[in-house]
C-alpha cells in the first residue's frame, strides 16, 4: 500500500494561495503527473507531499497513513530535483549510497545496492567520479539512482528533465519510463511540458491557479477536456464562440459569431440562446482547395467553413495550415504529409465532423 | 591586444608586485647583513646568517603563545562565526542588515580602543568577582576572538548565501536528520568559506599588537608585542632575522593549509584516471 491521498489541502504563502482545497488520489504503482503553467501550484503540491512544506488545512496520506505532521525524513520518499542537486563533495557512489547509509544499512549491502542502481541507470563505470565531472544527463540519472536506491515508497520528481536539451530530454523520458516500470514505484511527476506528461504518465492532474482542474488519462484529457483551459493546455485547439440555436438531442445547432451555423455533439440538453464555446482539434479538420470535389456538403452532416489559406508550415510528417475565416478568426488545421495543391492566398474550405467538436457553456465554472 | 598595451599591463603588474613585496625584501636582506652595526642596514653589507644565530631563545616562548592564541581564536571564531552566519542568513526576521552590521562592528572600532576597553573591562571584572583575566591566556583569547570574529562571519555569510538549500532537502528526503545533514552536507559544502574565515582569524590574531599590548605582561606575552618592545627599547638586527622567520612561517602555513583544504579534491581528481 503506497498510494497517496490528498484531502482538501490548502497552502498559502502569506496572502498568496499556493494550492486550495486540493483533493487528489494517486494509486499504488501509478505514474501521475502534475501538469500546469508556472504558478499553478504543482511544485507546491509536490513539496507538500515531500514534507518540505506543511499545509494549513487538509490531510496527506501515504499508504493509508496520515503523514501531514511528519517531517520529510519519515515519509519514505525519493526526490529528484530539476537541476539534480547532487552532493558536490561526494562521489557518485557516495551520493547514491547516502540514503542507505542514513538508514544504517550494512556496508556490503550499500555497495551491492549502489552497483545495482548504477546498472539500472546504465552508468556502471562512473561510481568514483564527482558530480561536477559528469554531464547534465548523467547527473540526472545519478540523482534518480540516489532517490530510488533505498527503495522509498514514493518517488517525487520536480521537472527533472527541465535543465536538459531537447534530444537528451526525449532519450531521458524513455529511460525514466523504463526505470519507473522496472521499479513499480508510485511516482508523482511535475512538469509544465504537456508532451512530456503524455509520454510518461498513467494519469495526469491539470492544475491552474492553485486548483485541481481535471484528473485523467492522457486520452481522457485530450478527448474530453473539462474546460477551455485544459483543452488549450493539452495539445493545440481552435476555439469558436457562438450561441445555441437548437439544444435538444445528441447533436446541437450552434450559430457562430460570424453567422455560420454548425452542428455539435452536445454533452447534454442546451438552452437555446445560451452562449457557448466550441472547439475543434487541428487534426480533426479536413481541408479542400477552392471548389472542392466532392462537395463537403455531400459528406452528410460535416461542418464547413470557408476561408483563405494564410500560411503553410511544413513540418515533414505533417503540415500546419492557417486558414483565415474572418477578420478575427483563424483556424489551424493539421494535415498529413505535403499538400502541394494548396497555395497561400487562395480560397480553401475546412470541414469537420460534429462528433469531433467540443462544447462548453460560457460562464460554466466546471 | 596590441603588444604595446600588453607591455603596459605587464609594467603595472610588476609595479604592484614590487609595491607588495618591497618591505619584505628590505626586511629579509637587512636581516642577512654581515656588519656589526646595531641598526637596519639596507642594502646589506655582505651576507651572513650571524643575526639568525643570535636570536634569543626567549622569543620561542612568546612565539608559542602567539601560535596557541592564534589557533585557539581561529577555532573559537570559527565555531561562533558559523553559528552567527547561520543565524544571520537563515533567520526569519526583518533588519538582517542590522545584525550583520553588529557582527561587523569590531572592525569599525580602532583596535587600540578595543584594547583599552578590554583592559578596563578586565579591571572591573577583577574588582567585582576576583576573576583575573589580565595577563591570562583566556583574557587574551577573548579579545582576539572579538577582533577576528567579523572575518569568519563575513566569509561564512558569503558562502551560505550562495548555498543551495535543496541540498539539505535532498538529504532530508533520504532520511538524514537535521544534524546529520549539517555535518555531512552543509558543512562540507561551505567548508572553503569557513576555512578561509578561520585563516583570516588566525592571521589577525597572530599579528595583532594594539589589542594584545594592553592585556599582556611579563608572565605572558605574544610575539608581536615582544618584537614591538624590543624594537623600541633594545634594538638589534636579530629582530629582523626573527621577523623574517615569522613571515616565512606565515607563508608556509598558508600554503600548507590551502594544500590541505584542497586535498580531497586533488585526491579524487587523481582517482578518476
Amino acid at each position: 500500500m503506497s498510494g497517496v491521498l490528498l484531502e482538501e489541502v490548502t497552502k498559502r504563502y502569506g496572502e498568496v494561495v499556493g494550492v486550495r482545497d486540493l483533493g487528489l488520489e494517486v494509486r499504488e504503482g501509478e505514474f501521475l503527473t502534475l501538469l500546469g503553467p508556472s504558478g499553478c501550484g504543482k511544485t507546491t503540491t509536490l513539496r507538500l507531499i515531500a514534507g518540505f512544506l506543511h499545509p494549513e488545512q487538509g490531510r496527506i496520506l501515504v499508504g493509508g497513513r496520515d503523514v501531514t505532521a511528519l517531517p520529510p525524513q519519515q515519509r519514505g520518499i525519493g526526490m529528484v530535483f530539476q537541476d539534480y542537486v547532487l552532493f558536490p563533495h561526494l562521489t557518485v557512489e557516495e551520493n547514491i549510497g547516502f540514503g542507505l547509509r542514513e538508514r544504517g544499512a550494512p556496508r556490503d549491502e550499500i555497495r551491492r545496492r549502489v552497483r545495482e542502481m548504477l546498472e539500472l541507470v546504465r552508468l556502471p563505470e562512473i561510481g568514483g567520479r564527482l558530480p561536477r565531472e559528469l554531464s547534465g544527463g548523467q547527473q540526472q540519472r545519478v540523482a534518480l539512482a540516489r532517490a530510488v536506491a533505498y527503495a522509498p515508497r514514493l518517488l517525487l520528481m520536480d521537472e527533472p528533465l527541465g535543465a536538459l536539451d531537447l534530444k537528451l530530454r526525449e532519450a531521458m523520458q524513455i529511460e525514466l519510463h523504463r526505470i519507473q516500470r522496472a521499479l513499480g514505484m508510485t511516482t508523482i511527476y511535475v512538469t509544465h511540458d504537456q508532451e512530456e506528461a503524455f509520454s510518461l504518465s498513467d494519469r495526469i492532474a491539470v492544475l491552474e491557479g492553485g486548483r485541481l482542474i481535471q484528473v485523467g488519462t492522457p486520452r481522457e484529457l485530450y478527448r474530453a477536456p473539462r474546460n477551455q483551459f485544459v483543452a488549450h493546455f493539452v495539445g493545440k485547439i481552435n476555439f469558436l464562440r457562438g450561441t445555441v440555436l437548437d439544444g435538444v438531442g445528441p447533436v446541437a445547432s450552434v450559430k457562430l459569431e460570424d453567422g455560420h451555423q454548425i452542428r455539435v455533439r452536445a454533452p447534454g440538453p442546451l438552452r437555446p440562446g445560451a452562449s457557448v464555446c466550441v472547439a475543434v482539434r487541428p487534426e480533426a479538420l479536413r481541408v479542400w482547395a477552392g471548389a472542392p470535389e466532392p462537395q463537403p456538403e455531400a459528406v452528410p452532416g460535416l461542418n464547413r467553413l470557408d476561408g483563405v489559406l494564410e500560411r503553410v508550415r511544413y513540418a515533414g510528417n505533417f503540415t500546419h495550415l492557417f486558414i483565415r475565416i474572418t477578420e478575427n478568426c483563424t483556424l489551424l488545421a493539421e494535415v498529413g504529409g505535403e499538400r502541394a495543391e494548396l497555395h497561400t492566398g487562395e480560397p480553401v474550405r475546412a470541414g469537420w465532423a460534429p462528433e469531433d467538436t467540443l462544447l462548453w457553456q460560457e460562464g460554466d465554472a466546471s | 591586444m596590441t603588444t604595446r598595451r600588453r607591455w603596459g599591463l605587464a609594467a603595472v603588474v610588476v609595479a604592484i608586485y614590487a609595491f607588495l613585496l618591497a618591505p619584505f625584501v628590505v626586511l629579509a636582506l637587512s636581516s642577512l647583513s654581515g656588519g656589526e652595526a646595531y641598526y637596519i642596514s639596507f642594502p646589506p653589507r655582505g651576507l651572513s646568517t650571524r643575526w639568525y644565530l643570535a636570536i634569543p631563545a626567549s622569543y620561542l616562548r612568546s612565539f608559542a603563545v602567539s601560535v596557541a592564541i592564534g589557533v585557539a581564536s581561529a577555532l573559537a571564531a570559527g565555531l561562533l562565526g558559523v553559528a552567527a552566519a547561520l543565524g544571520i542568513v537563515r533567520g526569519r526576521y526583518r533588519r538582517k542588515e542590522l545584525l550583520k552590521a553588529f557582527f561587523r562592528a569590531p572592525l569599525q572600532i580602532p583596535l587600540v580602543v578595543s584594547g583599552v576597553v578590554f583592559l578596563q573591562f578586565y579591571y572591573v571584572l577583577f574588582g567585582l568577582t576576583g576573576v583575573r583575566l589580565l595577563e591570562s591566556f583566556t583574557g587574551l583569547l577573548l579579545a582576539h576572538v572579538f577582533i577576528s570574529l567579523p572575518f569568519v562571519v563575513g566569509t561564512v555569510c558569503a558562502v551560505l548565501e550562495k548555498f543551495d538549500r535543496r541540498l539539505e532537502e535532498a538529504a532530508y528526503s533520504l532520511g538524514a536528520s537535521r544534524w546529520t545533514t549539517f555535518r555531512r552536507v552543509t558543512l562540507p559544502v561551505i567548508r572553503p568559506g569557513v576555512f578561509a574565515g578561520m585563516l583570516y582569524a588566525f592571521i589577525v590574531s597572530f599579528g595583532n599588537v594594539p589589542v594584545s599590548l594592553f592585556l599582556v605582561g611579563p608572565r605572558l606575552t605574544t610575539l608581536p608585542v615582544d618584537l614591538f618592545y624590543s624594537m623600541e627599547y633594545d634594538f638589534n638586527p636579530s629582530i629582523l632575522a626573527l621577523s623574517t622567520l615569522v613571515v616565512v612561517f606565515s607563508v608556509l602555513t598558508i600554503l600548507l593549509l590551502q594544500r590541505l583544504m584542497g586535498m580531497d579534491v586533488l585526491v579524487r581528481a587523481g582517482a578518476k584516471e
